[in-house]
């Protein structure tokens, strides 16, 4: 049974090895050299605080050392989606063309031909998404300590959310497939709903896990480093934190005052316009993993349902 | 190699097992099957005619109640050595005067009908006399 | 003994249609059964329905006294079933397949597969989407075979052949019923392929069983009644009409014998198996049997 779940899953299996061997072709270089970049270009005493009038342009180049990849990076977060599906896929065929038939009729029983093929599919899925994690978690080290690892892009290849985007969309597959029982149209339709609930998660949801800090600070002040935060919403406000909505030409006019020696914007009438203060709303870096955990949960647990649903499905079907 | 080969006729409206039984009798009548030899198993039967193994038994079980034939366990069927002997030359006689016959039935003008119908009439009492 | 294949009362329902009802028969052990019927008269759902792909609506299946669904473990291996599309996995080569009933049986006699393979000629390393639909059948045959079941369904495994191959599947077919004692039940909706090799009948139509008995019990116990126009009543107290006819001065009934026929008021002829089942998928006959239903 092992054999046959592997055989029957076989191509997929292959094209999705490729992938990640590619992946791997094209971004372990790419890492090893943002890596040397950093440790001895410089950038690593930028962040560590050390101010130099060089660490603008440094921290500049280090971004665009990225390179072409830059542009890549922000498909890749459609791979679990397309892994999970493709995984689900060979066992709606099955159904499809009624070779299932087949394999239920036999010495083997129905339950353990579910089992079987269905584990392998979670392990196939784990393990590239594993993978890919492991892959994007490393390239992004230098990257996330200078632009952070909470931003989009960021935030979905890494750590352990995509066992969970891998295991949502291969649930999807299965659940679809074994209702609708058409391979093409339930690769399609699954695929399009993961991208869907991603994007609510990624867009909406997640920036509500946890109700995110926010700050008021004058604009004289320094206010806090939020360079490596998941800034949700900044700008020009008034001090009780209403963001600033009107004409900035408006607040040209207000000038600049000595003040201390320098030149600063005459708060008075700034706060007379509305204006002043800074305001700004963020998740902080250190709740990286407290969400990552509940992201994961979700779409883990999302996935698990899923799969258990068309396990059960099939095991009454008929 | 099977010593026999059977053929059916589908359209005959004998059932399959009469025919094999007949077809081991008229061997066994033209000396082609004589005590002591073996008939094809089943197996065989089945794999040229395409028919149920349990028709070929039925054959068999009849041939055996009529003396023409044994199964032995484990061995096959074997033709009886009290099967009826064989007719030998007055075969080859009575095909000769057959032949004649015919000749003379179709210069009388009969058809294949009337044919038909003469020897069944005198089949029939043929039967009852002996 | 316990029978090949019981069913008591068993039905079958999509949604509010049924496509088997009240089907109750018994098939004994070493039998070679012709389900016959034509289509959509529920051949394949009883088939079904005895392997347990499908799970009944109303009454009982039972393989040599095993729940095909509830207790698949032990009947499956007993149980061969090969479905009408011949189904098996179109990339995999022969050899594969014959892979697949290794791991998938613990009873399987690979030796056996593997003679009947090279004794049909069938290359071990083609593709099954590259063999003919013989070749296909034949394949999917020695799946079913392999596992050396007791009982072996064929769902109208000659359909789609050609009369050559249709005769060499056949062929398959009894001679593994000739070496192994094996019962086989095979439908289909033409008699003409299964006459020579069943002796066992079952007609199915409109879902409902019309007749379930030996052929050489059929083809004793039917006769054909010719007579001067006239009521069948007399006849139809004592044994079974199925088919009545009226023509202007003659009445023509097909009838179930129960014992012998002594009115001298009728010509009694034989009938040959064709006509019989013919008389019995007709709409007098299934009409009959709605009535006596319900």
């Amino acid at each position: 049974m092992i054999w046959l779940s592997w055989r029957q899953q076989r191509t997929e299996a292959a094209l999705t090895a490729a992938m990640v061997t590619l992946l791997a072709a094209l971004f372990v270089p790419a890492g090893l050299h943002l890596a040397s970049f950093y440790d001895h270009g410089g950038v690593a005493h930028c962040i560590a605080g050390h101010k130099n009038p060089a660490c603008a342009q440094t921290l500049a180049e280090f971004g665009s050392r990225a390179g072409i990849l830059r542009s890549v990076v922000p498909w890749l977060t459609l791979l679990p989606g397309m892994i999970g599906v493709a995984l689900a896929a060979p066992i709606v065929l099955d159904l499809e063309a009624g070779t299932y038939r087949l394999a239920w009729t036999q010495s083997v029983t129905r339950g353990r031909w579910i089992a079987t093929r269905i584990s392998f599919g979670i392990v196939m899925a784990l393990a590239a998404a594993g993978l890919l994690a492991v892959l994007f978690s490393w390239y992004r080290g230098p990257l996330d300590k200078v632009f952070g690892r909470f931003d989009g892009t960021s935030f979905d290849l890494e750590g352990i959310v995509p066992l969970g985007y891998v295991l949502f969309a291969l649930g999807l597959g299965l659940a679809i497939g074994v209702v609708w029982r058409r391979t093409a149209p339930a690769v399609i339709a699954s695929f399009l709903a993961y991208v869907a609930c991603r994007l609510f998660v990624d867009g909406w949801l997640r920036q509500r896990f946890v109700a995110p800090l926010s700050a008021t600070w004058s604009i004289n002040a320094r206010g806090p480093n939020l360079n490596n935060d998941w800034v949700l919403s900044s700008g020009v406000s008034d001090r009780a934190g209403h963001l600033f909505g009107g004409d900035f030409a408006a607040l040209q006019a207000c000038g600049r005052v000595a003040f201390k020696g320098a030149k600063v914007l005459n708060a008075k009438c700034l706060a007379r316009h509305g204006a002043g203060y800074n305001h700004a709303v963020w998740q902080p870096d250190s709740r990286f993993w407290e969400f990552q955990g509940i992201e994961s949960t979700l779409f883990a647990g999302a996935g698990l349902l899923l799969i258990a649903f068309a396990a059960w499905r099939l095991l009454r079907a008929d | 190699m099977a010593l026999i080969e059977f053929h059916l006729d589908s359209r005959s409206g004998v059932p399959t097992y009469l025919q094999l039984v007949q077809q081991v009798r008229h061997a066994v009548q033209l000396g082609i099957l004589r005590p002591g030899d073996q008939l094809p198993t089943v197996k065989e039967v089945v794999t040229s005619l395409t028919i149920n193994p349990n028709t070929v038994l039925k054959a068999y079980g009849a041939l055996e109640s009529e003396g023409i034939a044994e199964g032995r366990r484990g061995q096959g069927t074997f033709v009886m050595s009290s099967a009826p002997s064989p007719l030998g030359d007055d075969v080859g006689k009575l095909r000769r005067s057959l032949r004649n016959w015919f000749g003379q039935a179709r210069a009388a003008g009969l058809d294949e009908q009337a044919i038909e119908a003469l020897l069944s009439e005198q089949r029939g009492s043929a039967r009852k006399v002996a | 003994m316990t029978s090949a294949l019981e069913t008591r009362g068993l039905g079958r329902r999509y949604g509010s249609q049924w496509a088997l009802q009240n089907c109750t028969l018994e098939i004994p052990r070493g039998t070679v059964t012709a389900l016959v019927g034509p289509n959509g008269a529920g051949k394949t759902t009883l088939l079904r329905l005895a392997v347990g792909l499908i799970r009944p609506s109303a009454g009982s299946v039972r393989v040599f006294g095993l729940d095909p669904r509830e207790q698949a473990g032990e009947a499956l291996p007993r149980v061969g079933f090969l479905a009408q599309e011949h189904p098996l996995y179109s990339g995999f080569t022969v050899e594969e397949m014959l892979r697949v009933g290794r791991k998938l049986n613990p009873g399987w006699d690979d030796a056996g597969a593997r003679g009947r393979i090279a004794a049909l000629d069938l290359p071990l390393e083609k593709k099954v989407r590259s063999l003919s639909g013989g070749q296909r059948a034949q394949v999917a045959l020695t799946l079913a075979l392999a596992k050396r079941p007791e009982l072996l369904l064929l769902d109208e495994p000659v359909a789609s052949l050609d009369p050559l191959a249709r005769r060499e599947f056949l062929q398959s077919v009894v001679e593994a019923v000739a070496e192994h004692e094996l019962s086989v039940i095979l439908s289909s909706h033409i008699l003409a392929d299964l006459e020579r090799v069943c002796d066992h009948l079952v007609i199915l139509a409109a879902g409902r069983t019309q007749l379930a008995a030996s052929i050489d019990e059929i083809i004793a116990s039917h006769r054909l009644l010719t007579g001067p126009r006239g009521e069948a009543e007399d006849v139809s107290r004592m044994h079974e009409v199925v088919r009545e006819s009226h023509a202007e001065r003659q009445t023509t009934l097909l009838v179930r014998a129960n014992g012998h026929i002594y009115d001298s008021h009728w010509t009694v002829h034989e009938l040959d198996l064709e006509e019989i089942v013919l008389a019995y998928l007709g709409q007098d006959a299934v009409r009959r049997r709605e009535a006596v239903a319900s």
